[in-house]
């Protein structure tokens, strides 16, 4: 019997989940620096553009909705008890209110660590929307939150990197300081999700056909290319290069757009490698 | 409290595909939508080769997984054990879609008709029971059960190939056919608990 691919969530979702998860990490990521005073005005831009980049996964997740969504949305809101999309919806608002409150009020607020941890469910949740699924053996395990929650910080330091060119200028002498140090953190985000790819794709090697097809699935260009070559070796590659004295400035946009492609074709191979379990087995 | 349920005789279907077109005749379901749907399968191999026909249908599961996940409580059980969608609270998220292990339900995007001419009176009249922009399934025929009628697939079926019933009631004819031929549920391992059982061919 031929195996079914799961067509109920496409691009769309695929952009919810990758907005979603960068937004979190974007604001995650700005909160800390700011805290220690590195990349100010980047760190604090990221603060302000987490929240926005939410707000753009939310219109794609509209985009996806059917027609009524736009007036039922306050029944979202009904039943986190069972529902992870509600628990979601939940999560996504006090993100956005804390969020724009800690951006909104004086800096040092006790808001901003309500904001955090929201920031870093932000990461988390589109993973669990996906690992939910019992119908889908693929998506069915709690390797995916993790992997999801590191991919989001680094896609969110992506984001954060692309602006240090046009936020700090020269002369900010938190510079130096930081960017070495930002290699050193987004190259251990980078082993953990090699670490983690390689448990999630290996230990599911040798199980039953559904999960093999899956891996057939993800096992294409998009993600061997976008994930694993663009979004992560040459990362690391750059990253090792800058911790060994390498000039970082002229790095910096680079690297953020490799990681950005990294973040997308993650999530867009996962979803396009969800399979059905056979309807009618045992 | 009645349990509905259904029996199907996987010894006994042919095949005909009568349930299937039974279910688009009473519920006036658009093109791609099978709320009843039978599977053909071909076993073996030549020279020794068999045909094996499985109706397939929403499960009205005692734990469904679409229940679960829908955020709006768009998909709800009903007491008698009947799992339905309220289109007036589903947003069309279609995560129910992705949680049920038996692909029994449909996101309507639009209501298309079945002929490039153009919608024909009966689909005019079919389609206001259908709302775009939600997500729709089997309905165990619920407003047939309602006057006292079969659903749809039941009735028409020309091998008796289909049998409903309380599955409450240890004396209804589902739960002797259950006891007596041990019946059988897909997915049984998931935990859904299918209100649908399958009797072996």
């Amino acid at each position: 019997m031929p195996l079914e691919r799961q067509k109920a969530f496409d691009w769309k979702i695929a952009l919810y989940l990758f907005f979603g998860g960068t937004g979190g990490g974007l604001f995650f990521n700005g909160f800390i620096l700011d805290r220690f005073n590195l990349l100010v005005s980047a760190a604090r831009s990221a603060q302000f553009l987490g929240p926005l980049f939410v707000g753009l996964g939310c219109l794609f997740l509209l985009l996806h909705a059917g027609s009524g969504f736009k007036t039922k949305i306050h029944l979202l809101f009904l039943r986190p008890g069972t529902s992870w999309i509600s628990r979601g919806t939940w999560i996504i608002t006090i993100f956005l209110l804390s969020s724009l409150l800690t951006v909104g009020l004086e800096r040092g607020s006790s808001i901003g660590w309500v904001a955090v941890v929201f920031s870093v469910l932000m990461t988390i949740y589109p993973g669990i929307l996906l690992s939910e699924n019992k119908a889908i053996p693929f998506w069915r395990t709690p390797i995916l939150p993790i992997l999801f929650f590191f991919s989001g910080l680094s896609s969110g330091l992506a984001v954060l990197l692309l602006m240090v060119p046009f936020l700090s200028t020269p002369h900010d002498a938190t510079l130096a300081l930081a960017l070495p140090v930002l290699s050193w953190y987004d190259l251990a985000i980078i082993c953990m999700q090699l670490i983690i790819l390689w448990t999630y794709l290996g230990a599911n090697a040798k199980k039953e056909i559904t999960i093999s097809e899956s891996l057939r699935l993800m096992k294409r260009p998009l993600f061997i290319v976008g994930t694993l070559i663009l979004g992560l070796f040459l990362p690391l590659l750059l990253h090792l290069f800058v911790i060994a004295g390498g000039e970082p400035q002229g790095l910096v946009v680079i690297t953020g757009v490799l990681l950005v492609i990294g973040g997308i074709s993650l999530r867009f191979s996962v979803i396009k490698a969800g399979v059905y379990l056979p309807r009618h087995s045992l | 409290m009645v349990a509905f349920g259904m029996v199907i005789d996987l010894s006994s279907c042919i095949g005909c595909l009568a349930c299937v077109m039974a279910c688009k005749a009473e519920n006036s379901t658009g093109p791609g939508v099978f709320w009843s749907f039978v599977e053909d399968e071909e076993l073996g191999t030549y020279p020794s080769v068999s045909r094996r026909f499985i109706p397939r249908l929403c499960m009205h599961c005692q734990y469904p997984a679409c229940v679960d996940v829908c955020p709006t409580g768009a998909s709800y059980k009903r007491e008698d054990g009947i799992v339905l969608v309220d289109s007036d609270k589903c947003v069309g998220c279609r995560s129910c879609i992705a949680a049920c292990p038996y692909g029994a339900r449909y996101f309507i995007k639009e209501n298309a008709g079945y002929f490039p001419e153009g919608l024909i009176p009966y689909e005019i009249q079919g389609q206001k029971k259908h709302r775009p922009g939600v997500v729709e399934k089997c309905t165990f025929c619920a407003d047939r059960l309602r006057v006292g009628k079969k659903p749809a697939c039941v009735q028409t079926c020309p091998v008796q190939a289909r049998t409903f019933g309380d599955l409450s009631d240890p004396a209804s004819e589902v739960s002797e056919l259950i006891r007596g031929r041990h019946g059988f549920q897909f997915h049984k391992g998931l935990g859904c608990e299918p209100s649908v059982y399958y009797l072996a061919p």
